[in-house]
């Protein structure tokens, strides 16, 4: 408790000065004649040339009972002592909610010295509007398979790639990892009713765990904490929300409400079946002792209808959503996200634009180069034999789905665009094409440094140089783009493309397309490579494949293989006069916050990120 | 095959690679002759090198116009060439959306309709409010003045027991919505149906009826109030601007009327509950949002919207930087620092702001750009800056004078006079395209109260024409003078304007339109909080 206490240098102070105090205490209560400082005070008054203000005497009277000014002294020393360890003792409490107030006070000058950099958001300690309640947990609520896990993930994701530091904390899983699969659990924990003391301490356990969970990321830092849970009494949100409510953290309640049959059914049948609970397991078998499972928690479970807390309630993933006083900017965000995810299987791919005639600069907008006309017609031939046979694997119809194709302002690219609308006519009404150009998706300005190798950059620019090399993520060049400034200036698209239902290609430039991506490390998208993401329930699957080799696939084919070293800028093995090339590829790796290096579309499954290697013609 | 391959790019490549060593052996040149560096540049660094000033530019897209392949696609792209061309819309085309409003009178459903009409219409999509009120206002309007018979507009005509009135209304709306669905069919993208649309019946036949056309789909946006005082405030505005239902009314008269007129529509209105219907429903003006069945990437931008709207009173103040050393050479773009002017305006500033909202709080708004910071230096408020609310990107001109583009690019330059708002410069930015990155910039701008932005030329512009509800042909010449201050205050049906110039000199930026003898900006109403009750489309 004193460790806890000890964090302040001031209650540092005052246990010292109960510590001091607590032996004089209990010796005026055992002998007050006998108290050190009976001597002192006196020697000290005339020290300090005062009046004797205590006397040496109470009178006769007094005299007769035993009471001198000696007892009097020390008895007051020993209360005071005694009201100091009660004081102490009475507001630890207390002290908790303030240095957790303290801590979302740090919190936020860590993000503002963070942002007031360079970003958009920009904020200042002095201004709530736009950061009022940085740190947030967000509570679910819903009976087991209404999609719960499925929007926390997707949330996470986004607000991960927003750049804000978030956590899911599934009771599920830390369950499964503690006390393993369903059949090691005792037969009571999922039913109704009186549990044995057993089972209670279990799950008291479980949920303890997860608390601490959730305690421990908002110490390290966090600021957004979904806790993946049922919730589905009143009184545990209750209790749940006032407990943190308390420490200074703003509570959301998310219920996720599903009363189509349909989407509980392929839940169950896509995701919890296969979940490590069900190992073994006959899956008829398994998807009744689910539905018993459900069936027991829905005769306990309360909608919320108190507003005592902002919530946002999602209807069938998605279908329907009710929100309640939500307030503030990132909560605004965070619904605007929620009203743009669905769970209809798609495609999504990636592809580099093709090369262009100056590769090194922005403003030049040039046409492509004829090798990169090459690829365009070759990515064109690949993405419609890719997506075939895609389509085939996972039985899907091609009839009535559509690819759009979203592209990158710069020429580059829309001259690619014209090659598919090409594709359009050629491949008839089997494949109809949409292609969308995005003014967004240009490539990262690099200001100033258009135009001019590494070399000439550090030559011209040695100072801003050094600055950059330090944190590409958040410095921006003179008249640049940092990091920062282009994953804000996705952000639209992004939503975008979790809205779009269609399959989807991404034709961009390399800086564009791993800002989307938010850097899967193990993948590089090269040119001529064409990366296929599907979203799952509990993360992605992503596969690269290689359909294309010629000039310009890494800067003029030098050396194209191996992997880039990180810090060695200007150094790379890739076109040296090719600066705008190495801007995007020098800043890869380096943001600052490692806890976003999963980000937006990363895998938590990936499979085979060496693909199928196609020979291109 | 890979062999074949590398040769065959082989074949084709020196004249790629031939011209990136001439093009780097020009910037060696450039950067090692340092008397070739222009006076505005700072020596010992390279000038922007492909600027359309510079000869790289004009000598680069000659020497690749032989390279450049002619496509096989039924649209050849087109080439890049000089500074800059037009950008043509984006298609809009299949965006075809009913926007149904719900709730009983002095709910604000004209004030959201309203709102949101300006928000769509400054994203370039086409939109129009077909009020029924007005219809009918301006239906017997017109009865009144061929005929000279007066309708009975009070209360009564509004009750449902008014069998005859009730199918007059009826009649009303359903022509209302006929209009409305022609005019989609003619290229609009969402119209806004502002009635009361109170019953479940009436709701089914709208969407019955919208469902017969194909590619068009229905949302109800349904406004409750609850509070009383919005209510009042809203009955109190309704009586007192205006309306010509309740000219020649004493106030108390023309009050009492219209209450009942809110009770007629209360005992027959039913809120939306039909669950295969998408709508949106608002409840206090954003206090409470529920949302159903919001498919479609506009659709749920217009719930977003809403969502953000507040109606607490505020203001906008919009300035520009104070005169910068840019502006005195006459150059555009760039990220120059303040001249001794704008120092001065900027010196200035705090106290005209003071005077202006004493103690309340305001939130100071900049660029990324070292001008606007400058100009925000001395005020003592929270400043947030945006790198959404960076002058407009002139691109390969960025720095030059318009006399050296005009000189180095004579046509390029009419272009741009011809449709400014489409023009984007090569490797810059076209106002539509600042406007696409100022919309988030909007979005929060709605959320926020009090709100100071220092923003440049091109910027306030745009966030002018939203306010002011300006067309884009207009846009680009709105007159933003500098060391003006302008006090924009949101009003239910549009923008109180003031505006305070320190007397504080500065060069006058602004081009007119060429050949046109009145500038469009002079032509901004000077209010335009007015409701509208006949309408114009009829």
């Amino acid at each position: 408790m004193s460790a806890h206490a000890a964090r302040s240098p001031l209650s540092a102070v005052f246990l010292l000065h109960i510590a001091l105090e607590a032996p004089l205490a209990l010796q005026a209560f055992w002998s007050p004649q006998s108290l050190p400082f009976l001597q002192m005070n006196n020697t000290t008054v005339v020290m300090l040339k005062t009046p004797r203000f205590i006397p040496h005497t109470l009178g006769p009277f007094f005299e007769s009972v035993n009471l001198t000014p000696e007892v009097v002294w020390g008895t007051f020393h020993g209360l005071l002592g005694l009201a100091m360890v009660v004081w102490w003792q009475a507001t630890l409490q207390y002290a908790a909610a303030v240095r957790g107030a303290a801590q979302s006070v740090s919190r936020l000058a860590q993000l503002v010295e963070r942002v007031t950099s360079n970003d958009e958001y920009a904020l200042s300690d002095d201004n709530p509007p736009l950061c009022q309640s940085l740190v947030i947990l967000i509570l679910t609520v819903g009976l087991p398979a209404r999609g719960k896990t499925h929007i926390s993930r997707a949330l996470e994701r986004y607000l991960r790639w927003m750049g804000v530091k978030t956590q899911v904390v599934s009771l599920g899983d830390y369950r499964r990892k503690t006390l393993g699969g369903t059949k090691k659990l005792p037969p009571d924990y999922f039913t109704l009713g009186e549990k044995s003391p057993e089972t209670m301490a279990l799950r008291k356990m479980v949920s303890d765990g997860c608390e601490k969970l959730i305690g421990d990321f908002f110490e390290a830092g966090g600021q957004v904490v979904i806790y993946d849970a049922n919730n589905g009494s009143r009184i545990t949100r209750q209790a749940l929300a006032e407990k943190y409510d308390k420490q200074g953290i703003h509570v959301i309640i998310l219920e996720s409400v599903c009363d189509n049959k349909e989407i509980i059914e392929t839940n169950i049948r896509n995701v919890k079946i296969s979940s490590p609970d069900y190992r073994g397991w006959d899956p008829d078998k398994a998807v009744e002792d689910y539905y018993g499972r459900i069936r027991d928690r829905e005769k306990s479970y309360e909608t919320v209808e108190e507003t005592t807390w902002p919530f946002i309630r999602i209807i069938n993933v998605g279908e329907k959503i009710m929100v309640n006083n939500i307030r503030g900017y990132l909560q605004s965000r965070i619904v605007f996200f929620l009203m743009n995810i669905h769970n209809r299987p798609r495609m999504i791919y990636f592809a580099r634009s093709g090369q262009s005639l100056i590769e090194h600069s922005y403003k030049a907008d040039s046409d492509l180069s004829p090798a990169g006309w090459e690829y365009s017609e070759r990515l064109k031939e690949f993405v419609v034999e890719r997506r075939a046979k895609s389509l085939e694997q996972r039985g899907l119809e091609s009839n009535g789905r559509r690819l759009v194709s979203a592209v990158a302002r710069n020429v580059v690219t829309t001259d690619e665009a014209g090659e598919l609308t090409e594709t359009k006519v050629t491949a008839g009404s089997s494949l109809k094409v949409k292609v969308i150009e995005k003014t967004q998706m240009c490539e990262i300005n690099p200001g100033v440094w258009d135009g001019l190798t590494p070399d000439q950059a550090r030559k011209f620019y040695s100072e801003e140089w050094a600055r950059f090399v330090k944190d590409p993520y958040s410095v921006r060049a003179p008249r640049a783009e940092s990091y920062h400034d282009l994953s804000v200036r996705l952000e639209p698209v992004l939503i975008e493309l979790e809205r779009e239902k269609e399959d989807l290609l991404i034709i961009g430039h390399s800086s564009v397309i791993r800002c989307l991506l938010a850097e899967i490390p193990a993948i590089e998208i090269a040119r001529g490579d064409l990366l296929e993401v599907v979203p799952t329930s509990y993360g992605v699957h992503s596969q690269a494949f290689h359909f294309w080799d010629g000039p310009g696939r890494r800067g003029e084919g030098i050396d194209g293989d191996g992997d880039h070293e990180e810090g060695e800028v200007g150094k790379s093995r890739r076109d040296e006069t090719n600066f705008y090339e190495n801007y995007a590829e020098d800043t890869k790796g380096k943001k600052r916050m490692t806890a976003m290096d999963l980000g937006f579309l990363s895998t938590s499954t990936r499979e085979g990120s060496e693909g199928s290697l196609v020979d291109g013609t | 095959m890979d062999h074949s391959n590398e040769d065959h790019n082989r074949v084709q490549f020196p004249i790629l690679s031939s011209e990136l060593t001439a093009a780097l052996g020009a910037i060696e040149d450039m950067a090692d002759d340092t008397d070739a560096v222009p006076d505005n540049v700072v020596r010992g660094r390279p000038p922007a090198i492909f600027r359309a000033g510079g000869p790289m530019l004009k000598q680069f897209d000659e020497s690749t116009a032989s390279s450049r392949k002619t496509s096989q696609a039924p649209t050849p792209p087109r080439s890049v060439v000089g500074i800059g061309n037009k950008v043509a819309k984006p298609d809009y085309s299949e965006a075809k959306i009913v926007l149904a409003m719900v709730g009983l009178p002095a709910r604000g459903k004209s004030y959201l309709s309203n709102k949101l009409m300006r928000y769509l219409k400054w994203l370039e999509y086409d939109v129009q409010v077909f009020n029924v009120g007005q219809l009918r206002r301006s239906r017997a309007h017109h009865k009144a003045q061929q005929s000279g018979i007066l309708e009975d507009h009070t209360s009564s005509y509004f009750s449902h027991d008014n069998i005859e009135a009730t199918k007059l209304r009826e009649q009303l709306a359903e022509d209302s919505l006929e209009m409305l669905i022609r005019w989609l069919k003619r290229g609009g993208n969402v119209a806004i149906h502002d009635a009361t649309n109170s019953t479940r019946m009436r709701r089914a036949k709208i969407s019955a009826r919208v469902a017969k056309e194909k590619g068009m789909s229905v949302i109800f946006l349904e406004s409750i109030c609850n509070d009383p005082a919005v209510i009042a405030a809203n009955v109190a505005l309704k009586v007192s601007s205006g309306d010509p239902d309740y000219k020649d009314l004493p106030r108390e008269v023309a009050e009492r009327d219209f209450l009942r007129r809110i009770k007629e529509y209360e005992t027959v209105y039913e809120t939306i509950t039909e669950p295969h219907l998408s709508y949106l429903r608002i409840t206090d003006v954003g206090n409470e949002v529920t949302l159903s069945r919001i498919n479609g990437y506009l659709q749920s931008r217009i719930a977003f919207y809403l969502m953000n709207l507040h109606v607490k009173p505020r203001n906008i103040f919009l300035s520009r930087h104070g005169e910068s050393q840019f502006n005195v050479e006459g150059r555009i773009g760039g990220d120059s620092l303040l001249s001794e002017r704008g120092l001065a305006y900027a010196h200035a500033l705090p106290e005209l702001v003071r005077n202006n909202i004493g103690d309340a709080p305001l939130i100071v708004w900049t660029s990324t750009l070292q001008r606007t910071i400058q100009t925000a230096g001395e005020l003592p408020y929270p400043k947030l800056t945006w790198k959404s609310l960076d002058e407009l990107d002139a691109g390969v001109c960025d720095g030059m004078t318009y006399e050296e583009i005009e000189q180095a690019y004579p046509e390029d330059f009419a272009n741009r006079d011809e449709d400014k708002f489409n023009y984007r410069y090569r490797g810059g930015e076209s106002y539509r395209d600042v406007v696409v990155r100022l919309e988030p910039v909007i979005m929060e701008l709605e959320r926020q109260e009090n709100i100071l932005i220092f923003g440049h030329q091109a910027i306030l512009r745009c966030l002018y024409a939203y306010f002011h509800d300006l067309p884009q042909a207009d846009l680009p010449y709105i007159n933003v003078p500098l060391h003006t201050v302008i006090k924009l205050t949101p009003k239910a049906y549009g923008c109180d304007e003031e505006r305070y110039t320190l007397p504080i000199g500065a060069v006058d930026t602004h081009r007119p339109k060429p050949g046109s003898t009145v500038s469009p900006a002079d032509v901004v109403p000077a209010s335009t909080t007015k409701r509208e009750y006949f309408g114009t489309n009829i």
